[in-house]
C-alpha cells in the first residue's frame, strides 16, 4: 500500500519506481496538448488527507512556483475521487489522467514529464490489477468505467470550500426554478414521479412522505437532514457532505419549500469533523449569498438550517431517536404513529430525508423525473452509493444504476480479491443487513431482491468477504454492536441481544452445544418481530442470514470445535513451520508472553500452552514461518 | 468515571461555563451542543460542570448525566495527551485482530482506559468512515489509515517520545 508496486503484486513487469529510472520514455505517452490550461486536482477527503495529500499541496504549490507554472497550471483542492484506496490521488485535467499513491518526491517527476513536456508519467498511474498494464484515462479504469455519478457527480471536480465553483456549475439553479416556477404541490408531483426512495435504508418513496408533511396542517413545520451515518462500513454521507455540501444544501431547500417548513437541522456525526467543517462553511457561504435566510431569492420563502453535531449513539439514525438527540435529550426512540409528518420536533410535523436522498433532489428538478426514471430499474429508479471495502482489490466510493449485480460490483468494479483468495460472499446494510453467499452472484443490488435474500439495501455499506473471514465471528460481531448500541428502552432489544451476544461468544469459543443453536435462531426471531424500533428489528439479520447460508461453520464451531476460515481465538494454535524458519528471533522479540523459544538462526517454537494468540508474531514474521491450525474436520 | 470526582470548578471554570451557556441561550433544546462545547474547554465533563448546568438550566442534574453518559462521544476523566482511537468498523474489524492485541501489549491498558503518566488514552469505536483505507485509526484527531502492526508500533514510539 506505501509503493504503488505493492498494489499490484501480480504485474511481472513491476518496475521500480525510483525517481531516477522512472518509465516515461514510451513514444505512446505522448499527450495531445495544445497548451490548455491545465488543472490539477488534488484530492482533500478524509482518506486522501491522512495519506499526504497535505504535503502534497505544499510540493505542488512549491514546484509550480520553481518552474514558473502558475500562470499555466491551476491547483484545485476537491473533495473525493472516489477511488480511495489510491490515495492520495490526483487528476489532471484536461487529459484525465489520474496519478495514485503519490509521495512529495513524485511531483517534480509529474511536473517535469507530464505538465513540461506532455509525457505521462505511467509508473505512478493507476495499473489494472488483472493485467498490470498502467491506465492513462482514468474512464478506463474499471473502478469508474461503469460508474453512473449522479448524486456524486460534483465530488472530486469542485472545490467543496467554494460556493461560487458550485454556483459555476449550475449549482442552486435548481432551487431558482422550483421558487420562480413551481408550486409547492408540484415540486411534490416531480419527485413523486421520478419514483426516488429514501436513500437511508428503508426505501420509502420521497414524494409521498413530503406530500404526508405537506397536507399536515401547521403554523411550524421542520426539516432534518439525516447525516447520522453510524453503520460501519459506510462512508457515503460522509463523502457527499466532505465534497459537495451544497447540493445537500440546495436538496434540504427544495424539500422545504414542499413541505412548508421554515426551519431545518442537518444532523452529522461527530466522528467527520472535516464533513462538519465543510458543511458550516457552506452554510455561511450559502446565507452570505442569499440562498438562506430571509426571503430567498426575493421569493418571500424563507429558511434557515442548524448543524447539529452528533455525539455517538448508532440509534440517533433513527427517525425518532434522532429528533430527541436534536431535542437534548437521550437519544431514544418512540413508538410509530404518529408519525414525524404528523408530529415531529417539539410534536410538530417534521420530514427527515438522508444525505443522498437530499442530494439527488437538485438533479431530478434540474433534469426532470422522466431523465431519472430512464436510469436504474423501473420500481427502483435511479443511482445509489455504495462504499466497498473488505476484501477487495478496489475499494472506495462507487455510484451505480439500482439493479446492477452483485458480480459486477464486486468482480468488475472492485477487481476481485485480492492475494488470490477466494470469494466468499458480500455483507450489506451494516448491522442491519444480511451476509449474501457466492451463489447470489447475480443478484441485482435494489431494495426487493436483497430483502428476499434477508439482508438490506441499507443505506450502501458494502463489505466484501473472503475465504478468511469467520461467518460466526462476523456474527457476533455485527451482535456485540448491537447489543452496545441499544438504548436499552425494550427488553427484546436490551436482553434479547445480550442473550444473543452470549451463546454467539459460546459458539465462537467451542464452548456451545446444538441446542444452543436452536435457542439462538428462536431468540434472533422473537428478537425481530417485537422490539420497538428499526434497531432491534434489524439486529438478528446478520445472525439470520449466516444461519441460513453458512449453518455449516457454525456447527462446525460447535461439534468439532475448529473454526475453518482461523479466525477464532480459543480454536486456533499458532506453530512455527520449521523449514521456513530463518530464526531471526523477531517473533520472540515481540511476543509480550515469552511464548516463542529457540536460539538465533535456528527454528524458533512457540509454546502453545503460554500463547495468548495475540497473533503479534504471526503478523511480524519476515518468512512467514508462523502459521495457524485449528482441528482436523471430524467424519460425519 | 472515578478520578476527577472531586475537581473543584474554579472561578475561571465558572466563568468559562456561563460563556458557554451564553452562546447557546440557556436553552435546554441544546443541551448536547452545550456539553460537547465543555468537552472541547475542559477535555471531559467535569461532574460539578454538570451539577452547575443543572441549576443553571432549572432542569435536574440525573437528567444532564444520564444524557451525557447515552453518548458515547462524553468523557467523564480526563484523557491522557494523546487520545488514541481505534476503528473496529466491519471492514477495519475483518483486519486489525492483531493490531488491537499489539495496542493493548503496548500501552498496557484495555479500551477505555489511560495509562497511569497520563501519555496515553485507547478506545475503540465503532466506525470512523475511512474504510476504504482500513484498518484505520484516529491519533488526537488525525486519521492513519492501511495500518499495520509495524506502523502501529513506530506510531506509538513516536508519540512517546514527543
Amino acid at each position: 500500500m506505501n509503493s504503488k508496486n505493492n498494489s499490484n503484486p501480480n504485474n511481472p513487469n513491476n518496475s521500480s519506481t525510483n525517481n531516477s529510472n522512472i518509465n516515461t520514455s514510451n513514444k505512446n505517452n505522448n499527450i495531445n496538448n495544445n497548451s490548455p490550461k491545465r488543472e490539477l486536482l488534488l484530492c482533500r477527503g478524509t482518506a486522501c488527507n491522512s495519506m499526504g495529500a497535505i504535503n502534497l499541496h505544499e510540493s505542488l504549490q512549491n514546484a509550480l512556483v520553481k518552474h514558473k507554472l502558475i500562470e499555466k497550471v491551476s491547483i484545485k483542492l476537491t473533495g473525493c475521487h472516489g477511488f480511495c484506496q489510491l490515495g492520495p490521488t490526483i487528476i489532471i485535467q484536461p487529459d484525465n489522467v489520474l496519478y495514485a499513491h503519490l509521495k512529495p518526491s513524485d511531483i517534480a517527476t509529474i511536473i517535469e514529464n507530464h505538465i513540461k513536456n506532455n509525457k505521462v508519467v505511467e509508473d505512478l498511474l493507476y495499473k489494472d490489477p488483472k493485467t498490470g498494464s498502467p491506465i492513462k484515462d482514468m474512464n478506463k479504469i474499471a473502478f469508474y468505467e461503469q460508474q453512473v455519478p449522479l448524486i456524486t457527480k460534483n465530488c472530486g471536480k469542485i472545490n467543496p470550500e467554494d460556493i461560487e465553483e458550485f454556483i459555476s456549475i449550475g449549482g442552486y439553479d435548481s432551487i431558482k426554478k422550483v421558487l420562480t416556477e413551481y408550486s409547492p404541490l408540484e415540486v411534490i408531483e416531480e419527485i413523486n414521479a421520478s419514483g426516488l426512495r429514501g436513500r437511508g435504508g428503508a426505501g420509502f418513496p420521497t414524494g409521498q412522505k413530503w406530500l404526508l408533511c405537506h397536507q399536515t396542517k401547521g403554523d411550524k413545520k421542520y426539516l432534518i437532514c439525516n447525516g447520522d451515518e453510524g453503520d460501519p462500513g459506510a462512508f457515503m454521507d460522509r463523502t457527499i457532505l466532505e465534497s459537495d455540501p451544497h447540493s445537500v444544501i440546495e436538496g434540504m431547500l427544495i424539500a422545504a419549500y414542499a413541505i412548508g417548513a421554515n426551519e431545518g437541522f442537518a444532523y452529522i456525526r461527530a466522528e467527520y469533523p472535516l464533513a462538519i467543517k465543510r458543511f458550516e462553511l457552506a452554510l455561511t457561504q450559502a446565507k452570505k449569498a442569499g440562498y438562506l435566510g430571509n426571503n430567498i431569492l426575493h421569493s418571500g420563502f424563507h429558511f434557515t438550517i442548524t448543524l447539529k453535531k452528533g455525539a455517538g449513539a448508532f440509534v440517533c439514525g433513527e427517525e425518532t431517536a434522532l429528533m430527541a438527540s436534536i431535542m437534548g435529550k437521550r437519544g431514544m426512540p418512540t413508538p410509530k404513529p404518529p408519525y414525524p409528518a404528523t408530529s415531529g420536533l417539539w410534536n410538530k410535523p417534521t420530514n427527515i430525508n438522508n444525505v443522498k436522498t437530499l442530494a439527488t433532489v437538485p438533479r431530478i428538478i434540474e433534469n426532470g423525473a422522466d431523465w431519472y426514471r430512464s436510469i436504474g430499474k423501473k420500481d427502483a429508479p435511479g443511482t445509489t452509493v455504495l462504499a466497498l471495502s473488505g476484501k477487495i482489490n478496489n475499494s472506495g466510493l462507487v455510484e451505480l444504476p439500482l439493479g446492477t449485480t452483485i458480480r459486477k460490483l464486486v468482480f468488475d468494479i472492485g477487481g476481485g480479491i485480492p492475494n488470490g483468495k477466494a470469494f466468499k460472499g458480500v455483507q450489506t446494510g451494516g448491522p442491519s443487513g444480511g451476509c449474501i453467499p457466492k451463489q447470489y452472484l447475480e443478484t441485482p443490488l435494489d431494495y426487493d431482491h436483497l430483502t428476499k435474500l434477508g439482508s438490506i439495501m441499507g443505506s450502501g455499506g458494502i463489505i466484501v468477504l473472503d475465504e478468511d473471514t469467520c461467518m460466526v465471528e462476523l456474527a457476533r460481531y455485527f451482535i456485540e454492536f448491537c447489543q452496545n448500541e441499544s438504548c436499552g428502552k425494550c427488553v427484546p432489544c436490551r436482553v434479547g441481544t445480550r442473550r444473543m451476544l452470549e451463546i454467539l461468544t459460546h459458539i465462537t469459543q467451542g464452548k456451545a452445544t446444538l441446542k444452543d443453536l436452536d435457542k439462538l435462531e428462536k431468540l434472533a426471531h422473537i428478537v425481530k418481530t417485537s422490539s420497538l424500533c428499526g434497531l432491534g428489528q434489524t439486529a438478528p439479520n446478520p445472525v439470520l442470514t449466516t444461519l441460513k447460508y453458512f449453518r455449516d461453520e457454525y456447527l462446525q464451531h460447535i461439534r468439532d470445535k475448529r473454526c475453518p476460515a482461523l479466525v477464532c481465538n480459543e480454536l486456533i494454535t499458532y506453530y512455527i513451520d520449521e523449514d521456513l524458519c530463518i530464526g531471526c528471533g523477531v517473533c520472540k522479540t515481540n511476543c509480550s508472553v515469552n511464548a516463542i523459544g529457540g536460539i538465533v538462526k535456528e527454528p524458533h517454537s512457540i509454546n502453545t500452552e503460554a500463547c495468548i494468540r495475540c497473533g503479534v508474531c504471526f503478523e511480524s514474521c519476515p518468512s512467514n514461518a508462523i502459521l495457524k491450525k485449528t482441528n482436523p474436520p471430524q467424519g460425519r | 468515571m472515578t478520578q476527577n470526582i472531586e475537581y473543584k470548578l474554579k472561578e475561571q471554570d465558572r466563568r468559562e461555563l456561563k460563556k458557554i451557556l451564553d452562546q447557546f441561550n440557556y436553552d435546554k433544546n441544546n443541551l448536547i451542543s452545550i456539553l460537547q462545547t465543555i468537552q472541547d474547554v475542559f477535555g471531559f465533563l467535569p461532574r460539578n460542570s454538570m451539577f452547575y448546568l443543572a441549576k443553571k438550566l432549572q432542569v435536574p442534574a440525573a437528567e444532564i448525566y444520564g444524557v451525557s453518559t447515552f453518548y458515547t462521544q462524553f468523557k467523564f476523566d480526563k484523557l491522557g495527551k494523546n487520545h488514541l482511537i481505534f476503528c473496529d468498523g466491519t471492514a477495519c474489524h475483518l483486519r486489525n485482530r492483531e493490531i488491537l492485541g499489539l495496542v493493548e501489549t503496548l500501552l498496557g491498558i484495555k479500551p477505555g482506559e489511560t495509562t497511569s503518566d497520563m501519555q496515553f488514552s485507547y478506545e475503540i469505536v465503532a466506525c470512523l468512515g475511512c474504510c476504504a483505507i482500513s484498518p484505520v485509526c484516529m491519533v488526537n484527531g488525525e486519521i492513519y489509515g492501511n495500518l499495520t502492526t509495524n506502523k502501529v508500533k513506530k506510531l506509538i514510539k513516536k508519540l512517546r517520545k514527543q
